[in-house]
């Protein structure tokens, strides 16, 4: 019965995630099915999501910018940490009625800005 | 079971990675922002450390974001059940906008199918009537129960009866709030549409707190617009319960005293003392106003299951005050039930559908650490932006940002920050924001 209870993700999860999954490694052994290295590739995404120290600030940035940075347009998942804190740098000199970004680059600390352009910069 | 389900899930998890990666591909164009909308673009992990049962109730702004992001952040192990009344949700956003035909609602109807195909979530279009806070189920309308090691009522507003409200029943119903999305807009849209430059539309505001603060003004400006562009002319009387605009006072006074000039009137301290639907007169603290078009936004309170329940605690007793970590009840701690978006009180932040999907999140973290055993969040940061119309072209903004003071959330630097003005680059950020909002929700459009 255990094998009805996985899904696709849960064994790829098993492979790529950095989390502790004790229970997975047991439900690993009757499932036939091996995933394939896109597989592998594309659940690293959410286990840096599920981990990452930034993820709830950075949920702030997702209502414009999409889920997790994706949207189409005004997209910032999978920009470098130095373009994102180069822009968000940009937007805190601004005039802030001109800008909507001004008051939001200011709200956070440096070190909050870190962590949310290196959560974005992790999302591709 | 069902191996053949089992199999069946996978291969549709498989094609939702797939689909998801070309939608990335697509979005990366920038051309099609209905991509996005389509697949969940980071799959729902597996079981992570936090396992239990959740159930929401209500499909809004609030409830929707709790729902996905509890899958998303939670892991397979969170079974997700949101309860709602009606499978078809109608953006309160942009509705104003329906008044005036620039949108149609159609293009302002959501469903759940995102949520329930690629998060996982199990949809159950029912009510609940009833909360048994020791035995932790709810009762639905159509029988049954659910039980729940966390609950999340995310139920949105009600109306206080308007008062002393006078007239024949046929002439009573012509008087709507049109205050969420639907038959109502409808309603108005039509009688909006059967006014001459000769007529007044008079719009009452309720004292606060009210969904979405800057919604008032913003619908006397389109509406005004309207009248302008497409009539030629007309009257727009604003009476305002409130002793003043309540967002973007700045951005409102220059549209009412310049770009709306001579045909909005704004009057504040207006709260009515009653209304007569024979004769469509509005009788107020300062005054009385006659109109061809009544639009009564009666003051609010909670949905009844929140009084039923015994959650109205805050200060005025309408709304379910909240833990401002975690957003569970005040009423009942440490009974998993959560309040979150226009029901819940918290001291500062306001009542619109931005910020009830920041507040979903914080809650969603909150039951997911709770129900893993970790710890909450100490620091949680939310924010509210928020794009008005203020003619067919032009639009002005507010930013806020809430950060926990170690008492309630609080607005960075006091305040929300408004635009300079209104203006078309606005406009069309406005579109972009109001596409995203709605796929970051969990929202599919039912419009293809």
């Amino acid at each position: 019965m255990l094998r009805y209870k996985l899904s696709g993700y849960v064994l790829a999860a098993c492979v790529a995630i950095t989390v502790s999954m004790s229970s997975c490694k047991k439900e690993l052994t009757p499932l036939t099915v091996t995933p394939t290295t896109n597989e592998i590739l594309s659940i690293t995404a959410p286990s840096s999501s599920l981990t990452h120290p930034g993820r709830t600030l950075a949920a702030n940035c997702f209502q414009c910018h999409g889920t997790d940075g994706f949207a189409g347009e005004l997209k910032i998942a999978s920009m470098s940490v130095s373009e994102l804190l180069f822009k968000l740098n940009g937007f805190a000199a601004k005039d802030p009625r001109t800008d909507i970004m001004n008051f939001h680059a200011k709200a956070y600390t440096a070190d909050e800005l870190n962590l949310i352009a290196d959560y974005f910069s992790k999302q591709n | 079971m069902k191996r053949k389900q089992f199999l069946t899930s996978l291969g549709a998890t498989t094609l939702g990675l797939s689909l998801g990666k070309s939608a990335i591909a697509a979005s990366a164009s920038g051309n099609d922002t209905k991509q996005v909308y389509n697949a969940a673009l980071n799959p729902v992990p597996g079981q992570t450390f936090a396992v239990g049962k959740v159930v929401v109730v209500g499909g809004g702004m609030a409830g929707t974001t709790a729902a996905k992001f509890l899958k998303l952040w939670g892991g397979s192990g969170i079974e997700v059940t949101l309860v709602s009344p009606t499978d078809a949700y109608y953006s309160n956003i942009f509705s104003n906008m329906v008044l005036t035909g620039e949108r149609s609602l159609s293009q302002l109807t959501f469903n759940y199918s995102n949520l329930k195909t690629n998060y996982g979530v199990n949809f159950i279009k029912d009510s609940v009537q009833s909360i048994n806070v020791g035995g932790k189920t709810v009762g639905l309308a159509g029988g049954g129960s659910l039980p729940y090691d966390r609950l999340i009522l995310a139920l949105g507003i009600d109306f206080q009866p308007i008062p002393n409200f006078t007239g024949t029943l046929a002439n009573k119903a012509k008087i709507v709030h049109a205050w969420q999305a639907g038959s109502q807009t409808s309603s108005l849209k039509s009688q909006l549409q059967a006014m001459t430059k000769l007529d007044t539309f008079i719009l009452a505001i309720p004292p606060k707190p009210y969904r979405c603060p800057p919604g008032p003004y913003e619908r006397a400006c389109v509406v005004a617009d309207y009248l302008k562009r497409v009539k030629g002319g007309g009257k727009v009387i604003v009476l305002d319960a409130n002793p003043s605009i309540q967002a973007e006072p700045t951005n409102f006074t220059n549209a009412f005293n310049i770009t709306h000039k001579g045909i909005i009137t704004y009057v504040p301290n207006a709260i009515i003392n009653s209304v007569n639907a024979d004769t469509m007169t509005v009788n107020t603290t300062v005054g009385s106003y006659k109109g061809r078009v009544l639009n009564i936004i009666p003051k609010h309170k909670a949905p009844a299951l929140i009084f039923d329940a015994g959650l109205n605690n805050s200060p005025d007793t309408n709304w379910a005050a909240v833990n401002e970590l975690t957003y569970e009840s005040t009423k009942f701690p440490g009974s998993g039930i959560h309040v979150i978006g226009d029901s819940c009180y918290t001291a500062k932040q306001p009542k619109a559908g931005h910020i009830a999907n920041a507040e979903a999140k914080v809650c969603a973290d909150a039951i997911i650490q709770l129900l893993g055993g970790g710890a909450v969040n100490p620091a949680p940061v939310t924010n509210s932006s928020c794009f008005t119309p203020i003619t067919s072209t032009t639009a002005s903004w507010l930013s806020a940002v809430y950060r926990y003071d170690g008492v309630q959330m609080s607005p960075v630097g006091g305040a929300a920050t408004e635009s300079n003005g209104a203006n078309s680059h606005n406009y069309e950020d406005m579109n972009k924001w109001f596409n995203n909002l709605m796929a970051d929700t969990g929202y599919t459009p039912t419009l293809k």
